[in-house]
């Protein structure tokens, strides 16, 4: 019997769609909560999904499945990344505006205070377009559902700086409403 | 405004999340691009090295050249910085270098600890710089590496490409007979790391990534490397340009932007991920760099080259007090 000497090189490279088992797991524990944050950015459903899954992506590139700053590092790149979106599509804010308004108009049992909702949904996404990120990051985490603790991971700072954090971008958020509104 | 309007107004119609077709999706997408994950072969890894080498890893670089022939000529040695903005799909499509040949390393670099700067600068010939000033959260001494030089030689080989070209569905183009018979010396080091707060160690991961563990990375890493070089005893610069721009999976945007780059064989090239960070050109200390940030300010970083020492200061910090480091360097 010979022995056989294979090249590593030579072998093809796999085509395998399954991931790894950590990185499902990961996937199973996260997406919805990343979907989520950049939801509340963006308040669009397709285009949360969107930045969700290029969130998942980069991470599957750059980092192990099981690393423990995991879900941190993704809910901090789906602020970022709804951010991003959301400071590069105003046309978005009016389009989400003229659809939901027209939505309330023709189905809702009271389409005035339903029109009067959107259009105030689409101004406070306007105005968390424009405060500094790091108060859209935390607005949006912290809305989404992320405890104190979880939001102080995403932003690299320590849970007991998130209350006053909080604080000063929700004054931002409202001053920035009130300026444009 | 109160709180709970204002919750009920970021709020939208939130359906429930389908994470089982968000899973179907994201693997149609790996299966369709041929994405490799980060625990993948080898292969993989080495392009992602290749990737974060050019980004910030320049510290494994330097400008004292021995032991290669005379015959070799400098192609590349940046004495300025310049941004090229990158998209998901231009990283995954980048060709894999070892399919174009054999890289050797010739002098591994060797990663120390220092008890002080003197001690650091006797070791790399390097003048580290001293922060006068640090911003508030940064407290301690910091922790000093020194990276000794390291060198390889990249040797272009047209059979193993060709060999290579039929295991993958994308063929090169033909590799031009002046790049078949060259090889270059690619050197880089020494270089001196400073850093501030996390657990940062070169020696088990010398990327410097701050957005990767937000738990461990240092707060601030001030970072100064004798600048790379390339020599080549064949090709020239814009004969490797010319040909690596137009292998396939080169986005037409990506090969744009480095086809304007003025004086190419004089710049280092900074990626930078469209998607999560932005970057805008700053003056440190008199000399133009580049700044970049991620969009929430979470961390930052500025490079400048500045008499062949490539600078590196970054960490989790605003762009404010990032710059205000760097400019009390002494």
């Amino acid at each position: 019997m010979s022995a056989k000497v294979i090249e590593l090189g030579t072998l093809p490279a796999s085509r395998d769609p399954r991931l790894p088992v950590a990185f499902e797991r990961l996937f199973e524990a996260e997406y919805g909560r990343v979907v989520r944050i950049a939801q509340r950015v963006l308040g669009d459903a397709a285009e949360a999904e969107d930045v969700a899954q290029e969130a998942f992506m980069s991470f599957y590139r750059a980092h192990p499945a099981d690393a423990p700053f995991a879900p941190a590092w993704l809910h901090a790149a789906a602020a970022h990344g709804a951010l991003n979106v959301l400071r590069g599509s105003k046309r978005r804010v009016a389009r989400e505006t003229t659809d939901a308004a027209e939505r309330a108009a023709s189905a809702i049992a009271d389409p005035e205070s339903e029109a009067v909702l959107a259009e105030e949904r689409a101004l406070i996404r306007e105005a968390l377009a424009r405060i500094p990120a790091k108060s859209a990051s935390v607005l949006a985490l912290r809305y989404s559902g992320l405890s104190y603790a979880e939001v102080a991971a995403a932003i690299g700072v320590n849970a007991d700086q998130i209350g006053t954090l909080l604080r000063r971008a929700e004054e931002a958020l409202r001053k920035e409403v009130m300026r444009h509104g | 405004m109160d709180d709970t309007k204002l919750e009920r107004l970021l709020a939208s119609d939130e359906a429930p999340i389908d994470t089982a077709a968000g899973l179907r999706r994201f693997r149609e997408t790996v299966g369709a691009r041929g994405i490799e994950s980060y625990a993948a072969p080898a292969r993989r890894r080495w392009t992602q090295a290749l990737a974060a080498a050019a980004a910030v890893a320049v510290l494994f670089a330097g400008l004292s050249i021995t032991g290669v022939a005379e015959s070799f000529f400098t192609i590349f040695q940046p004495k300025q910085v310049a941004p090229i903005s990158v998209g998901a799909g231009d990283l995954a499509g980048l060709p894999d270098l070892s399919e174009f040949g054999t890289l050797t390393i010739t002098t591994q670099p060797a990663y120390r600890q220092a008890a002080t700067l003197d001690l650091a600068r006797t070791e790399t010939g390097i003048a580290p710089l001293r922060a006068a000033t640090l911003p508030a959260g940064v407290t301690g001494d910091a922790r000093i590496y020194t990276i000794s030089r390291g060198e390889g030689t990249f040797r272009f080989d047209e059979t193993k490409l060709q060999a290579s070209a039929g295991r993958v569905s994308r063929t090169p183009p033909p590799m031009p007979a002046s790049i078949a018979a060259s090889t270059l010396n690619v050197s880089g080091g020494p270089a001196v790391v400073q850093t501030y707060g996390g657990s940062f160690d070169p020696k088990s991961d010398p990327r410097i990534d701050p957005k990767a563990m937000p738990g461990s990375v240092p707060t601030l890493l001030i970072a100064q490397s004798k600048a790379p070089v390339i020599r080549s005893d064949g090709a020239s610069f814009d004969e490797l340009r010319a040909y690596m721009l137009s292998q396939p999976g080169i986005s037409p945007q990506l090969a744009a932007q480095i086809r304007a780059i003025g004086d190419p064989g004089q710049t280092l090239l900074v990626p930078i991920p469209m998607d999560l960070a932005s970057g805008k050109s700053v003056t440190v200390r008199g000399v133009r760099g580049l700044f970049v940030g991620d969009s929430t300010g979470l961390g930052s970083g500025v490079v400048w080259v500045a008499d062949g020492v490539v600078n590196v200061v970054a960490g989790t910090l605003g762009e404010k007090e990032l710059l205000a480091v760097a400019d009390s360097l002494r």
